[in-house]
């Protein structure tokens, strides 16, 4: 596939652009948050309660002692960004792992690690997440290896279907015939191959991840340490009654980062393979 | 010898009847019984025995449902289950007369064979009680008499404000003899000798208490039921009173910005009162164990820079006042007479400099570790101000909040912090919670709510101990009066504030925080217009 | 008959292995765990000296060496007995049986409106497909797809029982006493809608993704055409074709989410109170009793392998394609 015809049809879709300039929006949010807000944005720096376009110092209001909202959500946008890129990236390198160890040499070993697979798909995801942050402790690195832990099985199953496929192909049997290892034509002849889709696929992870990660910090399991936008939405609860849009607007971001991922992610589906874009869209 | 007791009652009776009494007979409306209340509380308690210590909210409803000797009111002490008492003039002896008519709620008649099967099996063994481990001896003359001894002088204030207070619960023997009294069936489903019955545990979702009627302290219990909803979060609480699906939530149930428009609803009211005798202090523990925590420059230079007014209006809405020291200013035995320390950072950066930690290049003295107490959203809160106060005279805090068991366990068993913010409950008779704080004895690993800054002065032993065994009200008063002194001199715990501990009720409830230890009593005079 | 019941069979042997792997998970991250059981309960001073602790451990059988122990914990849960709560001085497994009704009912409730609300739309967008109504169909699933269940649930209760007063704000039942059968199922039902919308919604943005394109696939294939070529009408097509094929990918998704749908209800129960394993479960964190962590993780596990296997019915039966292998 030509890499400019990938661009353009990539670009003729509204969503990818509505997806990619929202994310560029976030992804420079969180590159000024220290230019914009140098200080600590745990900070107590106004009136408590100060509502959105109220005070132009403060243009999204401050929380319920004073903080400044708008500081919290530039400064909570790059948690959020690292976590669901980290996550995403841990579980697709567990995922494309066993995916192509299970597509690539089949039989017994495949049976193995699919029932593996399957473990993980039939385990409650959310509930497997929260038993790992009370045994290992709510630190980062546990929510972040913990979110990739559970993330990581749509990777699996789509990396094997593409190692199937394409393990029988000329270049494959070639490389065979030729003498390479098993871990070279993994390596260096399939998953090339077997990337684009995958790399689709951690795209929308990276969306999962950012909800994981919300829903954990929302129920006050995340570290602490760590302000992230979900933590944000479960601190305004209990001003909900009459502050609400402390609560509303961290929980508008994470929404929007969501979504624009999910377009994307959308977006690069089809531009990948346009015969199944065209007919998902019924055309 | 000294009477406790019903003249003591009589006597403040007939004055307060004489203060206040005959307006209020003409103001106030004739007590009616009758109906069935909700109560919100925060949290699902374990189980409903106080005896063996535990959470806050296992208390208040245990205490509903058990009954003690005696009721301690701020100082005063009422007959309950123990209709007199003596106390010898050796402090060694402590007699009481029990009520005959009593009966528990299965209806067997309580007797002092109960009393001192609790004593011996419940409160000397679980929960290390300062009072009751210097009883050595009990005995019983008779059915209805129960005779405490001690080797060692035991300060009757001590005694009587323990058996007046949550820890003086009496469980029934014929319950709980020869059983293994924490896995008893009885802790689920208790039977007590007080105004309400338990009735029904439905759990995750409520416990129904029920009239007593056979209740020995008549009219009481006004209310026909106690129904206690476990309701987690604020706001939640906060509609459910406010829609009138329920009457009552103590110990500040919503958030505390929320009271302002809470006071402006037809049907819904709120009080501080309740807790003067039963009151919260939020306190910064600081470790001596670490070598520049140790060095009392840098704790009062750590209290110098705590702005505790900004405390007070951010986190606490107004709702709270500075501490001062370990025994908080409602309670009789309270001294303001201490050394204070003013928010003040120009100072707070004198002292870190004289204690030898100038800034270095990069602005900061030295790096410590602050570990939350993290049960109330107004701790986290305090901690992330106290961290930027803290910040701004150069001492760079690392804020950890652990869950609350993994915490009792990092600060009062490895003792792994540097500073911690806690909470500590102060009542009337101080020798209840507020001295082992700071007593050498107090340092005992792996039991919370102890001396974990492991702060251990001979002069302040001294004192604590004499206080314990004091006969003489009055020497005991000066005693007390030092040890806060001793504490607010050297700060091995920097109070912070004295909290209000709210309640809100539905207008139509009647005597709400009328006792100084309202939340963790009997409610038998709660009433219900209708 | 038969055909089912070998299918019931095979995924009943094929589901026992997999149990097995998902308790063996628990017990290691159980014996992971900095601190066990005795441990719990001395956190709350209850436990003071090294003789009771042991005596304790000798009770839970936790004096014997780990695999014993493994070997015990599996075979226990097969007993249903997934150890005891030191906190609540219960089993485990009679905490998490008085708490499942509950979340049974949040769960079924979200999956039905989730159904009904993802079918009705992703049909209704297919059929009017290019209009601007397939475009606000696409806007709803884009939207609830990315909005995080508990803002939902915490936005609709701003609206619906903060502002407009319509409905309770949390709990399963209000607390008025003496009340008939019939206005306490009104009651829960009154409770059950805010709860039901905040986890139903994220799937119907699903289901009525899935559905769209199902129904656009379905109605280009020959049945349909040649239904149309004999004059059917178009309602009759859409219904009697059309939407029996379209919704077996969503049957499957269904299958394939019950636990998601489970995990989600944890975080909707927290928001509103609602007193199920959830509420259970993030108590039991907090607590770090993982007995009861583990007993949850399990016991949702075996949900999802239930509802699985009835999905798997389900197919089985509406599936024309699989009925013709059956016949043939």
């Amino acid at each position: 596939m030509k890499g400019s015809a990938f661009l353009a049809r990539y670009l003729s879709s509204p969503s990818a652009i509505l997806g990619t300039s929202v994310i560029v929006m976030i992804v420079t949010a969180a590159l000024f948050a220290s230019v914009l807000y140098p200080q600590d944005p745990l900070r107590s720096v106004a009136a408590p309660e100060i509502w959105p376009f109220v005070d132009a110092a403060h243009p999204l209001g401050t929380d319920a002692i004073g903080r400044d909202i708008a500081a919290m959500m530039m400064h909570g946008a790059r948690t959020t960004i690292a976590i669901g890129l980290i996550a995403s990236i841990v579980a697709s390198i567990i995922g494309i792992l066993i995916g192509a160890v299970s597509g690539f040499y089949g039989g017994m070993v495949d049976n193995l690690l699919m029932r593996f697979t399957e473990l993980f798909q039939i385990i409650p995801n959310l509930v497997f997440l929260i038993a790992l942050v009370s045994v290992f402790g709510p630190r980062i690195e546990v929510v972040v290896l913990g979110i990739g832990s559970v993330s990581w099985t749509g990777m699996a199953r789509l990396v094997r279907a593409e190692f199937m496929t394409l393990k029988n192909r000329e270049f494959v049997l070639a490389a065979r015939a030729a003498g390479m290892t098993d871990l070279r034509i993994i390596a260096s002849e399939i998953l090339p191959n077997a990337l684009p889709p995958a790399v689709v696929l951690a795209s929308l992870i990276v969306g999962a991840a950012v909800l994981y990660e919300a829903s954990l910090s929302f129920l006050g399991l995340s570290d602490p340490a760590i302000a992230s936008w979900g933590r944000l939405v479960g601190e305004g609860r209990s001003l909900i009654r009459t502050s609400w849009y402390i609560a509303a607007v961290p929980g508008l971001g994470i929404m929007l980062a969501v979504l624009s991922v999910n377009l994307v992610g959308d977006a690069l589906t089809d531009a990948l393979n346009p015969r199944l874009g065209r007919e998902a869209s019924g055309s | 010898m000294k009477r406790f007791g019903l003249k003591t009652l009589l006597a403040t009776a007939s004055v307060a009847l004489l203060l206040t009494g005959m307006p209020m007979m003409a103001s106030a409306q004739e007590p009616q019984s009758g109906g069935t209340i909700v109560e919100l509380v925060s949290s699902e308690p374990p189980n409903l025995v106080g005896a063996f210590g535990g959470a806050t909210t296992l208390h208040e409803i245990s205490d509903k449902i058990f009954d003690k000797l005696l009721e301690d009111k701020n100082g005063e002490y009422e007959p309950r289950l123990a209709e007199s008492w003596e106390v010898s003039p050796d402090g060694r002896t402590f007699t009481f007369h029990l009520n005959p008519s009593v009966k528990w709620h299965d209806g067997t008649p309580f007797t002092s064979a109960d009393v001192a099967f609790t004593m011996t099996e419940i409160w000397k063994k679980f929960g290390g009680i300062l009072a009751y481990g210097r009883i050595t001896g009990v005995e019983t003359p008779d059915e209805h008499t129960v005779v405490f001894k001690a080797e060692n002088q035991i300060a009757p204030q001590l005694l009587l404000g323990t058996l007046g207070n949550l820890q003086g619960l009496v469980l029934p023997k014929h319950i709980y003899e020869n059983t293994d009294y924490k896995a008893n069936p009885a802790n689920l489903a208790p039977i007590g000798s007080g105004p309400y019955k338990f009735k029904e545990w439905v759990k995750g979702q409520y416990i129904v208490l029920e009239r007593n009627p056979d209740y020995y302290r008549k009219p009481y219990p006004y209310l026909d039921g106690i129904v206690v909803r476990f309701e987690r979060s604020a706001n939640t609480r906060a509609a459910a009173l406010e829609a009138g699906d329920a009457h009552l939530g103590v110990r500040s149930p919503v958030a505390l910005r929320d009271l302002d428009r809470i006071e402006k609803l037809d049907n819904l009211a709120y009080t501080a009162a309740g807790s003067e005798g039963a009151v919260w202090l939020q306190q910064m523990e600081v470790n001596l164990q670490h070598e520049i925590t140790a060095n009392p420059l840098v704790r009062k230079a750590i209290a110098h820079a705590i702005n505790k007014e900004k405390l007070v209006s951010l986190v606490y809405a107004g709702h709270a006042k500075p501490a001062t020291g370990p025994i908080p200013s409602t309670i009789p035995s309270y001294t303001k007479d201490v050394d204070t320390y003013g928010f003040d950072p120009a100072k707070a950066e004198a002292l870190l400099d004289e204690a030898g930690y100038p800034r270095k290049s990069d602005g900061k003295r030295f790096p410590l570790k602050l570990v939350v107490g993290n049960w109330f959203e107004t701790q986290s809160q305090s901690a992330d101000l106290i961290a930027q106060d803290l910040a701004d005279v150069g001492i760079d805090v690392t804020i950890d909040k652990p869950a609350i068991p993994a915490f009792i366990g990092q600060v009062y068993k490895n003792y792994d912090f540097d500073i911690t913010l806690t909470n500590s409950v102060n009542y009337s008779e101080p020798g209840v919670g507020s001295l082992i704080w700071l007593w050498t004895k107090g340092i005992i690993p792996g039991v919370p709510w102890r001396n974990a800054s492991h702060y251990s002065n001979p002069e302040m032993d001294a004192v604590i101990e004499a206080s314990l065994v004091e006969q003489d009200p009055s020497k005991r008063m000066e005693q007390l009066h030092t040890f806060q002194k001793l504490a607010a001199r050297d700060l091995p715990i920097i109070y912070l504030v004295e909290m209000d501990m709210i309640n809100v009720y539905n207008k139509k409830l009647h005597n709400v925080g009328n006792h100084p230890r309202w939340y963790y009593t009997n409610w038998e005079d709660l009433w219900l217009e209708h | 008959m038969y055909a089912l019941l070998k299918l019931i069979l095979n995924r009943l042997a094929h589901a026992i292995p997999t149990l097995v792997g998902i308790i063996v998970i628990a017990f290691i991250l159980l014996s992971l765990a900095p601190g066990d059981v005795v441990d719990i309960l001395a956190a709350d001073g209850s436990i003071q000296d090294a003789a009771t602790a042991a005596a304790m451990r000798a009770k839970f059988g936790l004096d014997q060496p780990l695999p014993m122990q493994a070997l015990n914990y599996v075979i226990g849960v097969f007993q249903f007995n997934f150890g005891y709560s030191p906190i609540h001085s219960l089993p485990v497994s009679d905490l998490i049986v008085s708490r499942l009704p509950a979340t049974f009912l949040l769960m079924a409730s979200s999956i039905l409106l989730s159904v009904i609300v993802g079918v009705v739309i992703g049909l209704y967008a297919a059929l009017n497909v290019r209009t601007w109504k397939d475009f606000l169909g696409s806007v709803f699933a884009i939207l609830f797809f990315a909005a995080p269940s508990f803002w939902v649930g915490l936005m609709l209760m701003v609206v619906f029982s903060i502002k407009l007063e319509l409905l309770p704000v949390s709990g399963m039942v209000s607390m008025r006493i003496n009340a008939t059968w019939f206005s306490q199922a009104l009651d829960i039902a009154r409770h059950l809608i805010l709860p039901t919308c905040a986890l139903g919604l994220f799937y119907a943005a699903i289901y009525a993704r899935v559905m769209r394109a199902a129904v656009l696939q379905v109605s280009k294939l020959d049945f349909v055409e040649t239904a149309r070529a004999k004059g059917v009408p178009e309602g009759a097509i859409a219904f009697r074709h059309i939407l029996r094929n379209a919704v077996l990918p969503v049957i499957t998704l269904i299958g394939l989410q019950t636990g998601n749908v489970m995990a989600g209800a944890v975080v909707i129960e927290q928001v509103f109170s609602w007193p199920g394993i959830g509420t259970l479960l993030f108590d039991a964190v907090l607590d770090r009793n993982l007995p009861v962590v583990m007993g949850v993780l399990i016991l949702s596990s075996v949900i999802v392998m239930v509802t699985n296997l009835i999905v798997d019915i389900l197919y089985f039966i509406l599936d024309p394609r699989i009925q013709l292998e059956k016949h043939s």
